[in-house]
């Protein structure tokens, strides 16, 4: 357990340390950022034509109403946290692989759902708008980590002969 | 398999419903909740800082940081101030005041008390207690890099803090781990801490049940 938790800090300070670094926020983080803009756009837009991408702003051209999506909301900060905590646990690199794919999804489907349900709350009732953004929300993210985590421990990697359980 | 026979299923769905309830209930209780870390804040800059630090005061949703960092305010400040009936001229200097906003990174709390309920686990009371004390000296590490951050990179005059380029980005580093990381993993880490027990049924149960591999993994 002492070691996971070890591993499991230092491997989260390294890769929020590289997120931090300008190259990489630059060419990976706000292009990625711009596509969960466009992907929100597409998805209102099955139903509501008025919303429009405009790189990591999400727009409603009928009431002019945008969210910026900055960092921390891009699920990017709730991924590293659960990298490292998958990269940490004892299990062989295909589970690890398998876990970081899915935990990828599940994170980011779920923080999809968080942004248009904000983009449509800030257009409603602003209190509720900031109290879901800036206190809700985060938490139901990092819940959604741990569970992530959680069932990917608890049913995917195969048990290796040569790791400490505890 | 039935929702109620998977004991993942549950804790997600109670720590969900629980989560979300506790979050409500918290918001107008925030200030208060988050006096303490304010506290701790306070005393960790006037003791830290006590070059440019000349007070602070940390309370009930108040932390405020007096400092003997000189500012020029811009024409921008000086309307500002015009408008509300003090006169500022532009040869004028002002001494900085760091302010930050106490229940900003309690939200760690309901989660905490959210992941609590949904395992459990006895003497929840008691448990509760002790994880809220644990989570003081996290908020009180948000507050603290916050009102850094703001003294050494955002005011403007960063230079007479003494800062070396380093520590600077050291600040801004901090500062991000405190503002987007910190407020939600605290109350996890802590928890699994605290839960224990739970956590190595939930997921050593299950990963020692499987038969050994001969894997590639540490």
């Amino acid at each position: 357990m002492k070691r996971f938790f070890l591993l499991f800090i230092g491997i989260q300070l390294l890769l929020f340390g590289v997120e931090l670094l300008k190259p990489v926020q630059e060419h990976v983080v706000l292009p990625f950022t711009a596509q969960i803009a466009r992907l929100c756009s597409a998805l209102i837009s099955i139903s509501d034509k008025s919303a429009l991408a405009v790189g990591k702003v999400l727009i409603d051209r009928a009431t002019g109403f945008a969210v910026s999506i900055e960092p921390g909301c891009n699920g990017v900060e709730a991924c590293i946290v659960l990298f490292a905590a998958i990269v940490a646990f004892p299990a062989r690199w295909r589970d690890r692989l398998v876990g970081l794919a899915a935990g990828f999804a599940a994170v980011q489907a779920l923080n999809v759902v968080r942004i248009i349900s904000l983009f449509y709350l800030g257009q409603w009732n602003r209190d509720w708008f900031e109290f879901a953004h800036h206190y809700l929300w985060q938490g139901l993210i990092m819940l959604d980590v741990l569970v992530v985590f959680l069932v990917w421990a608890r049913y995917f990697p195969q048990r290796l002969a040569n790791a400490h359980a505890a | 398999m039935r929702l109620s026979a998977s004991p993942l299923a549950r804790f997600f769905a109670v720590a969900a419903v629980a989560l979300l309830l506790l979050t409500v209930a918290w918001r107008p209780v925030s200030g208060i909740a988050a006096a303490p870390a304010a506290w701790l804040a306070a005393t960790t800059m006037r003791t830290l800082f006590p070059d440019w630090v000349r007070s602070a005061h940390g309370g009930v949703a108040r932390l405020e940081v007096e400092t003997r960092l000189r500012v020029t305010p811009t024409a921008q400040q000086r309307a500002l101030a015009a408008g509300a009936g003090q006169a500022v001229a532009e040869d004028d200097v002002a001494e900085l005041v760091l302010e930050a906003n106490p229940a900003q990174p309690g939200y760690g709390l309901p989660i905490l008390l959210a992941l609590l309920v949904a395992a459990r686990g006895r003497r929840l009371f008691r448990r509760a207690l002790l994880g809220a004390a644990c989570l003081v000296p996290f908020q009180a590490y948000c507050l603290v890099t916050e009102l850094l951050k703001q003294a050494a990179i955002t005011s403007g005059v960063g230079a007479q803090t003494g800062f070396a380029a380093w520590q600077i980005n050291l600040i801004a580093y901090a500062y991000q781990l405190g503002a987007l990381l910190v407020p939600t993993l605290a109350p996890i880490l802590i928890w699994v801490w605290l839960d224990r027990a739970f956590f190595a049924a939930i997921v050593l149960e299950g990963w020692l049940a499987r038969p050994l591999g001969n894997g590639d993994g540490s």
